[in-house]
């Protein structure tokens, strides 16, 4: 079997010698070995295809120098134990310059392999190879866009929404390689196997009809014909990926250091269709935040379709739910709630509380509202080891007895562990109801929470728009504070005061929160004051979020939610960045479990 | 706080409401710093360093001033054509050095990420798009570049084009050396000539081609000599000026200046006696020059010194009797150490490092760069299997933000501590 990796890559002419290609994408469990070989900041893709071949599926590998990790990843495959490479130089330019340098590429690489497997190309069977585009399903879809997808992010996307399609549209997801008919007078083909390197030196400058060299030509054609990836200089027919009207939203995928594909997504982000930016490393250790992410972007995708009148397409999306089957999506659909009755399970009639619940990573937070709608409870415990164990705390905390319940909201990360709950909803989701209730007209919510940090932009409506979120890293949220307090020996409490007692202007320079909290300690030794590194720390988190904000227009009026806005030196900061000034509602904690009571309640 | 820090401050909040502005106060303090460095230069300081620190700050400085006689080029691009047009070159290595000389490159850093520019992206570009981006650097009049050494190349010239709306012109440089790419190569060049010719509206004149690029031959001899003499010859001098001598044998190879400063370094050289002291570094890829804490190990001690960087050196064993200018600028790029298997660049590196009779490689991982990082493993392996003890250090060429300077410390004094064990 021959590996490959990029769509560029000749695989028909393996046909040509009978062999058999496969394209190199698994995941891998971690990508230890790969990052030795290389370096840990290398394309997460390319650690993983280095440990695959090094993994011994493949006896060759054809590479194509489309990229810094190929060429690096080529470069260590030589020292494996794999019976042939080959490096296929890609011209990024077009036109007939660029088939001309493709066709002597190809032409070296038949003399190789003819080298390599002992035998003579057959250009019948390489013809032979090539399939008939798949007709693909009409109707709306979600495209799967970007860097190359791994299994993962292709089952999550398909899992989530699982009554649409979901087409891969990724940089090898969309191979389609056709080779063309002949020009009437070069039909028939010859197969004169011409020897390899310096055949186009010799040769006239336009390959003679039905020599090996005009079936070159063509495939050289062909396979630069393909919707350029964002390695090639005129990415212009890319723009075809996203225009279809029957692609409802995008999943723009990112293989973490793999630098060309967020220049594409930086330019798709404004336009009207929805998408999400997910990251991903191949390796499966992220699928948990995956699909919390992938949640909310469907609730996003409903209810852009339901403000359209495209009900057909948000109701596919709804319909297929994920394992526990009803997301909220109905009660988005309106925005009122009054399609709550559609609900699998049944009110209790005889309860008395509508009740939301935050299973957040640190803290849990519960809010009760009473049959009218008014506030009647909130309560705060930490989470602990589990997120059911947190929701039974939190209940007991407030006072409230299943059998007091009408209707339970969860959110938040463990959502999904609270078993009582009657639905579960996105933080996303919870967070804009929650806001639009606090304080109707706001357009951007700030949340930053013990795990994360979000910026959740809502229409005059008070529907999400769009969001935000930090990835992997706990840069610039709570727990990113939590663990620098650690280092200062202070509370939160003491903390959130600190912040706004420093004299000098100190700056943390490292956004890292590994080296931030190595910075803080040679702060420390320095002899600066706690207040000062504080402050500093406060705008680093102030600077990473205005990051997660974007170059949006006017995001006013903004509310910040989560416990890092009881930190009023941090939202000093943020104020200060932003030129503009944040309301902070009152217990500003509970604004995801608020707006899942209120989903509960069809408020 | 230091006056830079304070500098830097100033950039930070002033550049999003005042861009001009920014763009006068970085023209000047440049222009202040390379006529203090000039006249002022630390004593022990060599004069031809002095001299090039001046010329490089002119170079940056002049596309700022007048950009409508300018064009924006990658590192590796050959520019003899340019210099014989009359054409200045703006690029962002030297773009984003000045920054962070100046403490101001993270509010352009922070413009690019907000524009979605991702973080893992090489740090020059992402200042230099944020210089762009922020409406600070002025548009130039076209754009040229190659696709050696790196994919940024692809990624931040094309967005430039996009921004400026500026014509482009690109050169694909094949992985292979071969007669087939060798001609392709320069016919493309000669196509550049004609690109450079419709955009200025005037001839190129050959002759001043021929001149520049007989400059460049004569440069490169210069420092396959310079390389010879630094085998016994220890001169006082700081991380800096390798940078300056990077620029000199690329974006400004073929200049009088790179020239007189070859030839004034060789001279220099050779007037001193032969000595060696501490422990004699070979430095790959770009020197975070800029960075206090290892600027207080690396700069005028005799504890350690730069014998060079891998990169000022990376076609001096090119044909340099070939007359014809294009051909001899087509094998610099596709005879380029960082060009092709990455066996090419950590065999080169081998090789100077026996040439200078090194006692250790420093292979420096500028944050962004894969075409750097992906060798370091394999460089390591093989560089100690021949004798050479190699450090890969981590770091960054121009973020003050993107460092943890403890670490930094640690490890390059563990591995002078090290060398120095050896000897």
């Amino acid at each position: 079997m021959t590996g490959y990796h990029c769509k560029y890559a000749p695989i028909e002419l393996l046909a040509g010698f009978g062999e058999e290609a496969e394209l190199i994408n698994s995941e891998a469990e971690d990508l230890d070995y790969g990052s030795s070989r290389l370096h840990p900041n290398m394309c997460s893709h390319a650690k993983a295809m280095l440990q695959d071949i090094h993994g011994g599926g493949y006896d060759g590998v054809i590479f194509v120098n489309c990229c810094d990790s190929s060429r690096r990843v080529r470069d260590a495959a030589e020292a494996e134990d794999i019976g042939f490479t080959w490096m296929m130089d890609l011209p990024s330019c077009g036109g007939q310059c660029a088939v001309e340098v493709l066709r002597g590429e190809l032409m070296d690489l038949i003399g190789a392999l003819e080298e390599h497997f002992g035998k003579k190309f057959d250009a019948k069977r390489f013809k032979e190879a090539f399939k008939e585009p798949a007709d693909l399903p009409g109707g709306p879809y979600i495209a799967l866009m970007g860097a190359r997808s791994s299994a993962s992010v292709k089952e999550a996307a398909e899992k989530v929404f699982s009554g649409i399609a979901v087409k891969d549209l990724t940089c090898v997801g969309n191979r389609e390689v056709v080779l063309g008919e002949a020009d009437a007078e070069c039909g028939s083909i010859a197969s004169n196997s011409a020897a390899p390197g310096g055949v186009l030196k010799d040769a006239a400058p336009e390959a003679e009809c039905g020599s090996l060299e005009a079936l070159m030509e063509r495939y050289a054609r062909a396979l630069l014909r393909q919707i350029p990836c964002m390695r090639m200089q005129d990415t212009r027919r890319r723009e075809m990926l996203a225009a279809d009207e029957n692609c409802k939203g995008i999943i723009y995928n990112i293989v973490q250091f793999c630098d060309y594909y967020d220049f594409e997504f930086s330019g798709l982000k404004n336009s009207d269709k929805p998408i999400i930016r997910v990251e991903t490393d191949f390796t499966r250790q992220s699928c948990g935040q995956l699909l919390t992410r992938l949640e909310g972007f469907r609730e996003t995708v409903m209810a852009v379709e339901r403000r359209c009148g495209n009900s057909a397409a948000a109701d596919g999306a709804a319909a297929g739910g994920t394992a526990d089957g009803e997301v909220g999506g109905a009660a988005l659909g309106t925005n009122s709630g009054a399609a709550l009755g559609t609900s699998k399970k049944s009110m209790k009639n005889d309860g008395k509380y509508y009740i939301g619940i935050d299973s957040g990573s640190t803290t849990t937070e519960l809010v009760a509202l009473d049959r009218d709608g008014r506030l009647v409870r909130q309560v705060m415990v930490r989470t602990g080891v589990s997120a059911s164990r947190g929701a039974e705390k939190a209940l007991q905390e407030a006072g409230i007895y299943r059998e007091d319940m009408i209707r339970v909201a969860a959110t938040g990360y463990g959502r999904k562990s609270i078993d009582f709950a009657d639905e579960n909803i996105t933080e996303i989701t919870c967070h804009a109801y929650g806001a639009k209730h606090l304080y109707p007209g706001v357009r951007t919510i700030i949340d930053i929470g013990g795990q994360d940090s979000k910026v959740i932009r809502l229409d005059e409506e008070g529907r999400v728009l769009g969001f935000s979120m930090n990835d992997k890293c706990a840069a610039g949220t709570g727990r990113f504070l939590e663990n620098m307090a650690k280092v200062l020996e202070l509370d939160m409490d003491e903390m959130a005061r600190a912040g706004l007692a420093y004299r000098e202007d100190l700056t943390i320079s490292s956004m890292c929160t590994v080296f931030a909290e190595s910075e803080v300690v040679s702060l420390i030794a320095d002899n600066h004051s706690a207040p000062d590194i504080v402050h500093g720390l406060n705008k680093s988190v102030a600077s990473r979020t205005k990051t997660l904000l974007g170059p949006a227009k006017d995001p006013t009026p903004i509310m910040m939610t989560g416990g890092v806005a009881n930190n009023p030196g941090v939202v000093n900061e943020l104020e200060k960045l932003l030129g503009v000034e944040i309301t902070i509602p009152e217990g500003p904690e509970y604004c995801g479990a608020l707006g899942a009571a209120l989903i509960a309640a069809g408020l | 706080m230091d006056l830079v820090e304070i500098f830097g401050n100033h950039i930070y909040k002033n550049v999003q409401d005042r861009p001009k502005r920014t763009l006068r106060e970085l023209t000047f303090i440049y222009s202040a710093a390379g006529t203090a460095l000039k006249y002022f230069a630390p004593r022990e300081m060599l004069p031809a360093r002095k001299y090039m620190q001046w010329a490089t700050s002119e170079s940056a400085i002049t596309p700022l001033r007048h950009p409508e006689r300018s064009a924006l080029v990658s590192l590796y691009l050959p520019c003899e054509i340019l210099h014989a047009a009359g054409i200045s070159q703006m690029f962002p290595e030297a773009l984003a050095c000045y920054l962070a000389a100046a403490k101001s490159e993270r509010a352009f850093i922070e413009t690019a990420e907000r524009n979605g520019v991702p973080r893992t992206l090489c740090s020059y570009h992402k200042a230099f798009m944020g210089l762009m981006e922020s409406g600070v650097l002025p548009r130039p009049k076209m754009i040229i570049n190659t696709s050696l050494a790196c994919d940024v190349n692809h990624l931040s010239f094309m967005r430039a084009e996009e921004f400026y709306g500026v014509p482009r012109f690109m050169i694909d440089v094949p992985y292979e050396y071969n007669e087939r790419n060798l001609d392709q190569l320069t016919a493309r060049l000669r196509d550049m000539k004609s690109f450079v010719e419709q955009n200025t509206g005037r001839p190129v004149d050959e002759a001043g081609l021929k001149e520049a690029t007989d400059r460049s031959r004569e440069t490169l001899r210069n420092f396959r000599r310079i390389v010879e003499l630094r085998r016994d010859r220890y001169i006082p001098d700081e991380m800096t000026s390798n940078m300056l001598s990077l620029f000199g044998t690329h974006v400004m190879l073929g200049t009088g200046e790179a020239l007189k400063y070859s030839r004034d370094l060789l001279r220099q050289l050779e007037k001193r006696p032969p000595e060696r002291k501490g422990v004699r570094l070979l430095w790959v890829h770009t020197l975070p020059y800029w960075q206090d804490s290892l600027k207080q190990i690396m700069n005028f001690t005799d504890r350690v010194e730069i014998a060079a960087c891998d990169i000022t050196l990376d076609t001096i064993h090119i044909d340099l009797d070939q007359e014809d200018p294009y051909r001899f600028m087509a094998e610099r790029l596709i005879r380029n150490t960082s060009n092709g298997p990455g066996m090419n660049r950590v065999e080169a590196a081998l090789n100077y490092a026996r040439a200078l009779d090194a006692d250790g490689v420093v292979w420096f991982c500028h944050w962004g760069c894969k075409q750097t990082a992906g060798s370091s493993a394999m460089a390591r392996e093989y560089l100690e299997k021949n004798g050479f003890p190699t450090l890969i250090l981590d770091g960054d060429g121009c973020d003050h933000q993107n460092v943890n300077d403890s670490q930094t410390v640690t490890r390059m004094e563990a591995f002078l501590e090290l060398l120095e064990s050896k000897k």
